[in-house]
């Protein structure tokens, strides 16, 4: 139970190192990854918001790893006067902060876990409700509504779901919507969404919440550029969302009146309509080969130093304990 | 970009109001008794659900399976039907028997959503719900879910459905846009 309890202080106390690097780090990396493709941007935020998972995880279990190669094992040289992240010998019961961050890790992941479990609840009961309150059409969920609405929802098997107001409107207005959605179906983006908030648990409260968002308008921004390409011209995408934006903010000014889907219109509509404005970003280094060297690249580099690390996290531990 | 910045601020504080307005609070009266109902029975029975004079909020409508769902469609399309004409209708593409079909029929009556008669040795179904207020109440009972949905930041809206918009905003992108299409760019 005590080293259980002091890797999960440990674990804590490195991802609330790794979010804080992140967050001081977060203006360099807007600017960086506003260069990327669109959906580059998106593996960019995706790995923001997973590295205090992974280089904790990494860490602490790198630190675990030495005390089980018998030529590292160093814990009695050292003394027991400090706590051991140590599998063999009889750890130091973790201190009042230990004790304290583990606590805080533990209940923050479970309410995390439950609170994704409650929205992913919500989320197949809202896509059912809808589904048997609309009409299919062409693989398209038809929804009774007077107001421009187009949506994805469901984690697994997202549909795609389009008010008839739109349905009905203009191609050119439908074309770019219909295709817009139809990216986001592709890429899975509402379980991007729903995994982003798992791993937004491991960063400190407001550098998630930024990220979270910072990866939705990537997803955004990648719908649109897919969209653009369907349809062969971005101003016909920026025509179409700003044709949205009015109508649901025309919708807010009435209250909403003969329609219960949300009514307003949205503050990332700018940043969307600049950006297509703007020729297509087309710098894509993230590729899934490159990603994989890193991780080989990351992990060679760990067991090179298997034992700083070991020694960097127990001096840590010590000190905090 | 600092505008981006607190435009972001905003977005993950869940501004923008609530996005379904909860109707205003019933005022407070001694309770004379259960309430009266003022639904027509249908074949003796009355349904929550149907009446919202029982219930101080209408109830959800009740939660439909596939085969369910089709029954009720076609029920609406053709006004009244029996257990055969349903199962020619919905039940052999599916390579179910009748049974299975005359069995979701009989979930849809228990459920509220069909009445029925007797003639002669089997029962017709009609709807007792029309496809438009079925679909609408469906609808606005889902709408909470995308207001939650919204709120968490898992909608993937082609328009983000909760931040407020700004009409000026709006106007000025409008004319970014012409300004390029006559620049001849795309």
């Amino acid at each position: 139970m005590s080293l259980t309890l002091l890797s999960i202080s440990a674990f804590v106390i490195v991802a609330m190192g790794v979010s804080l690097a992140v967050a001081l780090a977060r203006p360099l990396l807007r600017r960086g990854v506003a260069t990327l493709a669109p959906a580059h941007q998106v593996r960019a935020w995706a790995i923001a918001l997973a590295l205090p998972l992974l280089v904790a995880g990494a860490a602490v279990g790198v630190a675990m790893l030495a005390s089980s190669i018998p030529s590292l094992d160093h814990c009695l040289a050292h003394g027991t006067h400090h706590p051991h992240l140590c599998a063999n010998h009889a750890p130091v019961s973790p201190g009042g902060l230990l004790l304290v961050l583990a606590a805080a890790g533990l209940a923050r992941g479970l309410f995390a876990t439950l609170g994704v479990a409650r929205a992913a609840w919500a989320s197949r009961r809202t896509a059912r409700g809808l589904g048997e309150g609309s009409r299919g059409v062409a693989g398209l969920r038809v929804f009774e509504c007077d107001q421009p609405r187009a949506f994805v929802i469901g984690l697994f098997a997202p549909q795609i779901f389009v008010s008839e107001a739109l349905f009905g409107a203009d191609e050119g207005v439908r074309g770019p919507i219909l295709a817009h959605e139809a990216a986001h179906q592709r890429a899975r983006h509402p379980l991007g969404r729903a995994l982003a908030t798992l791993l937004g648990a491991a960063h400190l409260p407001f550098v998630g919440r930024a990220l979270r968002t910072h990866l939705a308008t990537a997803q955004e921004l990648h719908a649109d550029a897919v969209a653009a390409r369907v349809v062969g011209d971005r101003l016909r995408v920026a025509d179409a969302l700003l044709h949205v934006a009015r109508g649901v903010r025309a919708g807010g000014d009435h209250g909403g009146a003969g329609s219960a889907i949300p009514a307003f219109a949205a503050c990332d509509v700018a940043l969307r309509v600049r950006a297509l404005l703007e020729a297509e970003r087309t710098r894509a280094p993230l590729t899934f080969p490159a990603l994989a060297l890193a991780c080989v690249a990351a992990a060679l580099g760990l067991a090179a130093a298997v034992e700083p690390v070991h020694h960097a996290l127990e001096h840590l531990l010590a000190l905090l304990s | 970009m600092a505008q981006e910045d607190a435009a972001a601020r905003e977005h993950s504080q869940g501004r923008g109001g609530s996005l379904v307005r909860a109707p205003a609070a019933a005022p407070r009266r001694p309770s004379p008794g259960p309430p009266r109902s003022t639904q027509t029975p249908i074949d003796g029975r009355t349904f929550p659900w149907l009446d919202p004079a029982v219930t101080r909020r209408p109830p959800r409508l009740p939660r439909l399976g596939a085969l369910e769902l089709a029954a009720l469609e076609h029920l609406w399309a053709a006004g009244e039907a029996d257990v055969a004409e349903t199962h020619a209708a919905v039940g052999r593409a599916r390579g179910i028997r009748a049974n299975t079909v005359g069995s979701a029929l009989e979930r849809l009556h228990r459920k509220g959503l069909l009445g029925r008669e007797k003639v002669s040795h089997a029962y017709r179904y009609r709807p007792a719900i029309d496809r438009e207020t079925f679909r609408a109440r469906k609808v606005v009972e889902a709408a909470g879910g995308l207001d939650a949905l919204a709120r968490e930041g898992w909608l993937a809206a082609f328009v983000d459905l909760l931040a407020d918009s700004d009409r000026d905003a709006l106007t000025e992108l409008e004319r970014l846009v012409r300004r390029k299409r006559e620049e001849g760019g795309s």
